[in-house]
């Protein structure tokens, strides 16, 4: 491993995110609040470490980045973005320690949304928009947009889009990997910009309608408000939030089709039409489910909250309008489901991915059929095209790992001393990327009451899951860090 | 630009590798799984998996009627497939289609290419069995490459410390030898490379670069190595394949004297060969046969020349070869790592096809005027390209020494009107000379506006 490398690497990470500090600093100057103080010397901090992260590995060549230096250099790069990330919240005294500032920081950047503030609207707007730029930075993935920004990466820059882009295997969308990352920013700023004009049409100003836009495109969650989206009670709101939800857990690649001229580019996709079909199933099922057992008194109605909290969770977002905690046992039940599913690959979506769990559909399919016909020879296919054996292999082992993180997490979590419901699903919140989980974590709770030690292992936690479980777990074994 | 590389093999890679570093966009087309997952994960490609002999798959890969690809490079180990992707290619049109032949009758005239309607088609066999011959020919050249149908050719030879080039500044090269018409365009100095200049000092163990004319070539070695250049009376090679095949049948031909012996242990191999082959005695034998290597005198042969199918084999033949006593052993290595050996091994030189078609594909991408552009010698970052002076160029009319042209960049041979001479600062350029420019390869552009070439 080159390991200076690496450093020179983390050094440009460094810089992106503290100099991205400049724009909530424009608002904290704005307003004369607080803040103003930290931010500063966040940004201090960030440039001084990404000086010395630089000066260590001043000499050291972009084109011999291998493969294990792009996944140690991703991973590396989230935590420390992370640890750059949660300064403002501990100089500021936003929160008591250094462990809520990381957590919060963490859930930022993953786009979970989890928070450890319990009075959110007691804050400066600099520290709110900090919360939520790092939802849109960490949406579309900080290295992805150094890449955009940074075309000396090279060829080398390869490894480390393959480490942070979500997905059993990468689309790209042009032979070049600097304009890839290219569109895919571009496509995610054009996103932003529509939900943000759409939101203040309908009377937000400009600082929610960001706010809101970064946690919806980046399907973040976070929220300048106490109740989150549903303070506003507005069907409006709701109803655009859902839409770029919905838009925000599809495959970018696809929007970038779309708007290049090709309209058929998400019907034809059939990940995408999983995706749709799981996300109506849910709205119809839970639907009728709050129509029947009385929550809602009229379909409209049960039909904007059912909708919006489903592609909330499914697309790991996480805002609420409703507290789901008081919905029948079937809907919580099929909400907590929904959160391992997540998004589609390549989209901002956490979770385990629809396309993985059309490949394990399919290969349980094929195992089926080959009891059957013993001499069949079973290739699996998804959109047509024949599904590579080794993608089967990595589809299923990625599986087994969520499952075996989920089940250690929540083990963990239960030791520490959470009740089981809220373990269970704290843990799957946070793996997945989604935000607010049930009992005591649930959509009106918060997650400040977690012991320190679980917090910890809550952003751990995070991090697997937005760098897809393997990039971080490479971390942990000895043989990386050898040469 | 837009290029489709259809194969992924040794030569497609490298060909891939270099485009996409030189910021094109490129698609590599492979049928074999695990040569796709290597270019996959290596290069900043697209990877489009299937035979390349499939409309489907080339579609896939962007050719459609109407599509807006510049260039589809076919170098498959197949001719069929690289032929018939070619011609799909054309058909939906693509500007410009260059495919790799193995079988050598398809590079015997130029009709064929012309007919499948393939813009440049290339033989790697063919052109190392002209490099082979050059570095036969001039015993010191490590390098060498031809240059104008093989009227010049460039040649690498290292200054040896009794030269009496050595201390002599570049500018007195010619009073010293007025007869003898050469330019010197590259100077290898210690691992640095060096674009000459007139007050450029020349020192022992330089490796020197020098275009010279053809009939001149032989007298390189005197000047240089201080050794009587002595004309070849035996040349052994080792391996009776296409290439080792094309080596003795030029060699027949333009060496009237020369004693050939061609080693192969394939027997049906050997009695084709002898049916075709003219004058070369065929051998059917071991390449590591001691003994049968000294009967057939490896100590009086000039030259020893390895083309088995086999690197490995070819290297240790070489090295054998040279302890038994062979003056100059050649030996043919497909594999690019290989290259790096001659440092390390007692062999001569050593040859790779790969690389000289690489070469000739690199420089019809890089170049519109593909057909003209000569040898860019791997070693080193420079190329030389042929070009035709048009009559409205601004050069015309001017002293080369008035161009100011800038260091890295310099004229090597004039051809006009059918004389080749290397020009001098004071040489008027006139309209439609066609000149060899030598240019490091970031000035190559500028370089050709200088002379008013688009």
């Amino acid at each position: 491993m080159h390991l200076r490398l690496v450093s020179k690497v983390l050094s440009l990470l460094s810089a992106i995110v503290s100099l991205s500090m400049l724009w909530p600093l424009v608002w904290s100057l704005r307003d004369g609040s607080s803040d103003v103080r930290a931010f500063l010397l966040s940004i201090a901090f960030g440039l001084a470490l990404a000086l010395v992260l630089y000066a260590f590995g001043k000499h050291a060549d972009y084109d011999d980045l291998g493969i294990k230096d792009g996944f140690v250099a991703v991973s590396l790069a989230w935590v420390i973005a992370s640890v750059v990330g949660a300064m403002p919240y501990w100089l500021h005294g936003t929160v008591p320690t250094f462990t809520d500032a990381f957590f919060e920081s963490v859930s930022g950047f993953t786009t979970t949304g989890a928070s450890v503030l319990s009075d959110i609207e007691a804050n400066p707007r600099g520290i709110l928009f900090w919360r939520s730029l790092t939802h849109w930075l960490g949406g579309m993935g900080i290295i992805v947009l150094g890449l955009a920004i940074l075309p000396f990466l090279g060829v080398g820059g390869m490894e480390l889009f393959k480490a942070e882009v979500p997905g059993p295997s990468q689309e790209k969308m042009t032979p070049r990997i600097q304009r890839t990352a290219l569109y895919l920013w571009g496509v995610y700023a054009l996103m932003t910009v529509a939900q943000s004009a759409l939101l203040m049409l309908g009377g937000m100003s400009l600082f929610d309608a960001l706010v809101h836009t970064f946690g919806t495109v980046a399907t973040g969650g976070f929220s300048t408000l106490n109740k989150s989206l549903g303070q506003y009670n507005s069907a409006y709101f709701d109803w655009v939030v859902t839409v770029f939800m919905f838009l925000a857990g599809a495959n970018f690649v696809l929007h970038y089709q779309f708007l290049r001229g090709n309209r058929k580019s998400f019907l034809k996709n059939e990940e995408f039409r999983v995706y749709g079909g799981i996300v109506l199933f849910s709205v119809v099922t839970i639907c009728a489910d709050l129509l029947f057992r009385g929550v809602c008194s009229s379909p409209v109605e049960a039909l904007r909250y059912g909708a919006f909290q489903v592609v909330s969770v499914m697309t790991t977002t996480g805002y609420v309008t409703a507290d789901f905690e008081l919905w029948p046992s079937y809907s919580q039940m099929l909400l907590f489901f929904l959160m391992f599913a997540g998004g589609c690959a390549g989209s901002t979506g956490g979770g385990m991915k629809v396309l993985r769990l059309v490949v394990l559909w399919r290969h349980m399919r094929g195992e089926l059929q080959s009891l059957l016909h013993p001499q069949a020879i079973v290739h699996i296919k998804v959109g047509g095209k024949a599904v590579r054996e080794n993608i089967i292999s990595s589809v299923t082992s990625f599986f087994i790992l969520y499952l075996a993180v989920f089940i250690g997490g929540t083990f963990i979590m239960t030791m520490l001393g959470l009740d089981p419901v809220s373990a269970l699903s704290g843990v799957a919140a946070t793996l997945g990327n989604v935000g607010p989980a049930l009992g005591a974590l649930g959509p009106l709770d918060n997650y400040s009451a977690v012991p320190q030690a679980g917090k910890w292992v809550f952003s751990a936690l995070m991090l697997m899951g937005r760098l897809e479980l393997y990039t971080v777990a490479l971390l942990f074994l000895p043989e990386t860090w050898r040469r | 630009m837009k290029i489709v590389v259809v194969g992924g093999g040794e030569v497609g890679y490298n060909v891939a590798n270099t485009l996409s570093e030189e910021e094109h966009d490129v698609t590599v087309v492979e049928e074999d799984e695990e040569r796709a997952d290597k270019v996959d994960d290596e290069l900043d490609v697209i990877t489009v998996r299937g035979s390349g002999a499939r409309p489907q798959v080339l579609e896939e890969a962007g050719i459609f009627p109407g599509c807006d690809v510049d260039i589809l490079v076919a170098c498959t180990d197949h001719d069929e497939v690289n032929i018939l992707a070619c011609w799909i290619a054309k058909r939906a049109g693509v500007k410009r289609v260059i495919s790799r032949a193995r079988a050598l009758e398809f590079t015997d005239s130029p009709t064929w290419a012309k007919d499948l309607g393939i813009d440049v088609m290339n033989s790697p066999e063919r052109s190392v069995a002209r490099e082979i011959l050059e570095l036969l020919f001039v015993s010191s050249a490590v390098h060498t490459a031809e240059l104008l149908d093989g009227r010049s050719g460039i040649y690498a030879l290292r200054v040896s410390p009794n030269s009496a080039l050595v201390g002599l500044a570049l500018k007195d090269l010619r009073t010293l030898y007025p007869n003898f018409i050469a330019i010197i365009v590259y100077i290898e100095r210690n691992g640095e490379g060096y674009i000459p200049y007139g007050e450029m000092v020349i020192q022992a163990n330089d490796l020197c670069y020098i275009v010279t004319s053809r009939e001149q070539a032989w007298k390189l070695e005197e000047i240089y190595q201080m050794k009587k250049s002595r004309p070849l009376k035996r040349v052994l090679i080792i391996g009776g394949g296409k290439l080792g095949f094309q080596v003795a049948w030029k060699l027949e031909s333009q060496f009237r004297n020369l004693d050939i012996r061609l080693i192969d242990h394939n027997r049906e191999k050997c009695e084709r060969l002898a049916s075709e082959l003219k004058r070369t005695l065929v051998l059917c034998g071991d390449g590591a046969d001691e003994t049968l290597l000294r009967q057939e005198g490896i100590e009086e042969a000039d030259g020893l020349v390895c083309a088995t199918e086999s690197d490995e084999a070819n290297l240790l033949f070489a090295v054998i070869g040279k302890a038994l006593g062979a003056r100059k052993t050649i030996a043919v290595a497909r594999r690019k790592i290989y290259m790096k050996l001659d440092n390390y091994m007692s062999v001569d030189a050593i040859v790779n096809p790969n690389n000289a078609l690489a070469s000739v594909i690199l420089r019809h991408a890089r170049y519109k005027s593909g057909g003209g552009a000569l040898s860019i010698i791997e070693k080193i970052d420079a190329e030389m390209l042929e070009l035709v002076i048009p009559t409205k160029s601004p050069a015309v009319g001017r002293t080369i020494m008035s161009l100011g042209m800038p260091k890295g960049m310099l004229i090597a041979l004039i051809v006009r009107k059918g004389d080749v001479f290397v020009p001098v600062g004071a040489t008027v350029i006139q309209g439609e000379d066609k000149v060899i420019v030598f240019a490091t390869s970031d000035l190559m552009p500028e370089a050709m506006d200088y002379l008013g070439v688009q």
